[in-house]
């Protein structure tokens, strides 16, 4: 299994996926600019394919190798009958957290991306597993939380950033494990939880299977990147260039009046903010995003949604205004809320496309969001009465 | 200028496609991960049970 991860996350699939992104990010996107400029198309036209379509549909799929890798190892360990002993293993420990032994890969998989390990849920036969799974794997730190956590960290706990990122890691493992107890004794409390397995002898699986499979598992994902996807970008875009009168300034756009509309909700939180505002909310189309948007909107001009760059700009975005818009209080309450509220569109996206259930994608969207809201609060008026 | 229509025409058309593709989907209750169509689907157990 830890094989697995680090086949998907680090040897192969992130390899594959970076490359990707060079591809479509960097050689794509600058072709695209060069040939729509030299073609004569206005310059709203470009902005729109070039920062809206393709940094929006180019960002979901990058993620297309890390999906096709980690089915195909879902897929070949399947067959060769080993998921099944391990999640025979894992079912004690796992059981104590309301699922059983088969959720613990798509768990593990939830620190890569969320995206994949919602659909590797797949591989859990039981409805109420596979349901709890889906819906408590979004409070784990993805990839694409990182970046907030490391730039944060950096900016206002620089002698103790380590320890306060793994924080949020255990922070949202701690949450994870409270909403899986919770749903697994409320709303999933009568659906059953028997785990029956057969344990397979141990075989060579065919490749031809192994392949057809992870293919039709993989598919759809394309397919909601070239639909979905597309249509957010556009949507997401718009916003953030125009308002009632038409082109604007960003901080004048219908981006910055629904991030003052949001920021109201965090009055007792200590990060009101109208940037903080639209910075969360852009943060629903896809995490790396709130990192970008701040970048944006304090003034540093070249924020990178990769970790270890957005460590090294820190210093500059201290200079920039947003050191005075939180303290250090307040910006660890907005870390722990990054950390735990909504899903970005695309997990969201998959957990509707996993359930079945426009009911289930709003439901993870909104008690999500309340328990984001309500520790996030406790944190910052905690903190306030300890005297931090 | 005719570039500039003839670009937001595709992007039109493309737009026009991907949302009618969602709605048929939500219309007639098919997800796109298995194909789209219900027909090709002699079920598993990732399926989701339809209510």
């Amino acid at each position: 299994m830890y094989a697995v991860f680090q086949i998907t996350f680090t040897w192969i699939g992130q390899p594959i996926a970076d490359g990707l992104d060079s591809l479509i990010n960097d050689q794509f996107l600058s072709f695209a600019q060069d040939a729509l400029a030299a073609a004569g198309v206005a310059d709203w036209m470009v902005s729109l394919i070039c920062d809206g379509i393709i940094a929006g549909v180019g960002a979901v799929l990058t993620f297309v190798p890390l999906i096709f890798v980690l089915f195909f190892c879902l897929s070949f360990l399947d067959g060769t009958g080993y998921m099944a002993r391990i999640a025979f293993i894992m079912d004690p420990i796992m059981r104590r957290c309301g699922l059983t032994g088969k959720g613990v890969m798509p768990l593990m998989m939830g620190f890569g991306c969320g995206v994949p390990s919602i659909m590797g849920a797949r591989a859990l036969d039981s409805e109420k597993d596979r349901m709890v799974s889906i819906l408590v794997t979004p409070f784990l730190t993805c990839g694409a939380k990182l970046p907030i956590m490391a730039l944060f960290a950096a900016m206002f706990f620089p002698d103790e950033a380590a320890n306060v990122v793994f924080a949020m890691y255990i922070i949202g493992v701690v949450m994870a494990i409270a909403a899986a107890k919770g749903l697994g004794s409320s709303l999933f409390r009568d659906k059953g939880s028997t785990f029956l397995l057969e344990l397979p002898p141990y075989r060579l699986p065919d490749m031809k299977t192994v392949l057809l499979e992870t293919w039709d598992k993989g598919k759809g994902y394309l397919v909601k990147a070239g639909t979905i996807i597309f249509a957010a970008s556009v949507l997401l875009w718009g916003l953030s260039n125009y308002n009632i009168s038409g082109p604007c300034e960003i901080e004048d756009s219908f981006l910055a009046l629904l991030g003052s509309w949001m920021s109201n909700l965090f009055v007792f939180h200590g990060f009101a903010t109208w940037e903080a505002g639209a910075a969360l909310l852009s943060g629903v189309m896809a995490k790396e995003t709130v990192v970008a948007t701040i970048g944006i909107l304090y003034g540093a001009s070249d924020v990178s949604t990769e970790a270890a760059d957005a460590v090294n700009t820190a210093g500059t975005m201290l200079n920039t205004g947003m050191a005075t818009s939180f303290t250090a209080l307040s910006a660890f309450a907005f870390m722990v809320f990054s950390q735990l509220y909504t899903p970005c569109v695309t997990a969201l996206g998959t957990i509707k496309k996993e359930s079945g259930s426009w009911k289930w994608m709003l439901f993870s969207a909104v008690y999500m969001f309340v328990i984001a809201w309500v520790v996030s609060l406790l944190v910052y008026q905690g903190g306030r009465l300890l005297g931090f | 200028m005719m570039a500039t229509y003839i670009v937001g025409a595709l992007l039109l058309i493309a737009f026009y496609f991907a949302m009618r593709h969602v709605y048929r989907n939500i219309r007639d209750g098919k997800e796109d991960c298995c194909g789209g169509s219900c027909s090709h689907c002699s079920g598993c157990h990732a399926s989701v049970p339809k209510k």
